[in-house]
């Protein structure tokens, strides 16, 4: 949300440009995102699975974002472990 | 997970049983998965050495060891960030023109004992509970794993350097961009005036200028810490306190960022 309002209220030409992907394994989460950030910036979309079944190529210049991501999910733990990875990618064309 | 047997130095991995009870076992095979081979593979190739006191690399040293009484025979655990390198085999293959923004925990408090452990917690009561222990019920307890930054990088930065594998032809080749200013093919004609390539690049791909516009490589990913990435970032004057402090700055002091 702040980065997205950040760019709009500085960068308003990048903006104009700007998609915001959320890949958000927990369902829940995802759909509070979807409906906490697409009223306020349409450009957002959510993508409701985990990035290891991620099957879309991107071709475009993006930003991946990977906050606190790591940390949690990214060993082979998958029986011992509820925590939830978030991907971001920020694509400006 | 994997430990290194002291007698022949060769890794084991763990395998997690659970009986009948619910009761956690665990013992040790030869490598047989594919990630962990591929993953001590490259960590041979990055020049990352295993954890492994120096010592015990002489045979002769080892033989001795071997014979003391008691002496463990296998190695601490080493908890192997498998899945991280198959992330950033994704970014490699699925986001090709990406620049990663990552931040995480370079150290945590009260970890299990072993390398690169991690803290297995419980909330009770709204406050976080270490144990020293693995086998713990699944879905009540949040594992967290340290990040060694700067073998990420190394890490990340191979994966990127790696040519596109024959199970990639499906997807599409890097696109040039048509708002870019460049669209020389750079490998052609890269070495003819010399063959310096800045360490501190990456090696340019064809028909795309590095986000400086310029048709160099894109700048190879580096470690910061959370204060460094904040002081060349933030804006540091807004967000000090009155007392003279500025959080972003001081806390967080086991917070890195690879950028």
């Amino acid at each position: 949300m702040d980065i997205l309002d950040f760019i709009r209220s500085g960068y308003p030409e990048v903006y104009e440009r700007t998609h915001y992907n959320i890949v958000e394994i927990s369902g829940r989460l995802a759909k509070s995102q979807q409906e906490l950030l697409v009223p306020r910036h349409p450009c957002v979309s959510t993508f409701h699975k985990s990035i290891f079944h991620w099957d879309q190529q991107e071709p475009a210049p993006c930003f991946f974002l990977a906050m606190e991501v790591i940390v949690g999910r990214l060993f082979p733990s998958r029986w011992l472990d509820p925590f939830t990875p978030r991907r971001t990618t920020l694509r400006m064309t | 997970m994997i430990r290194y047997d002291y007698r022949s130095l060769e890794p084991y991995q763990a395998l997690i049983t659970v009986d009948a009870k619910g009761d956690y076992g665990i013992y040790y095979t030869r490598v047989t998965d594919p990630l962990i081979t591929s993953f001590l593979n490259l960590r041979r190739r990055l020049g990352h050495p295993p954890p492994l006191p120096s010592i015990l690399k002489s045979p002769s040293v080892r033989s001795i060891y071997n014979h003391l009484p008691f002496a463990p025979n296998l190695s601490t655990p080493e908890y192997i960030p498998t899945r991280l390198l198959s992330l950033l085999r994704t970014l490699r293959t699925h986001f090709p023109r990406h620049r990663l923004l990552l931040s995480d925990f370079s150290a945590l408090p009260d970890a299990i004992p072993g390398v690169n452990a991690p803290v297995v917690q419980a909330r009770v009561r709204g406050t976080a509970v270490a144990c020293s222990t693995l086998f713990v019920r699944p879905g009540l307890f949040d594992i967290f794993f340290p990040t060694h930054f700067s073998r990420l990088r190394d890490m990340y930065e191979h994966a990127l350097a790696q040519p596109r594998a024959s199970g990639d032809e499906g997807l599409l080749p890097v696109a040039p961009s048509p708002l870019a200013n460049s669209s020389s093919p750079l490998s052609v004609g890269a070495g003819f005036f010399s063959s310096y390539q800045p360490q501190n690049r990456r090696t340019p791909t064809d028909g795309v200028a590095s986000s400086s516009g310029l048709p160099v490589g894109e700048r190879k990913s580096n470690v910061f810490t959370h204060a460094e990435f904040m002081e060349t970032y933030a804006d540091l004057e807004s967000t000090t306190l009155q007392s003279g402090e500025n959080p972003l700055v001081d806390y967080y002091k086991n917070v890195k960022f690879l950028f």
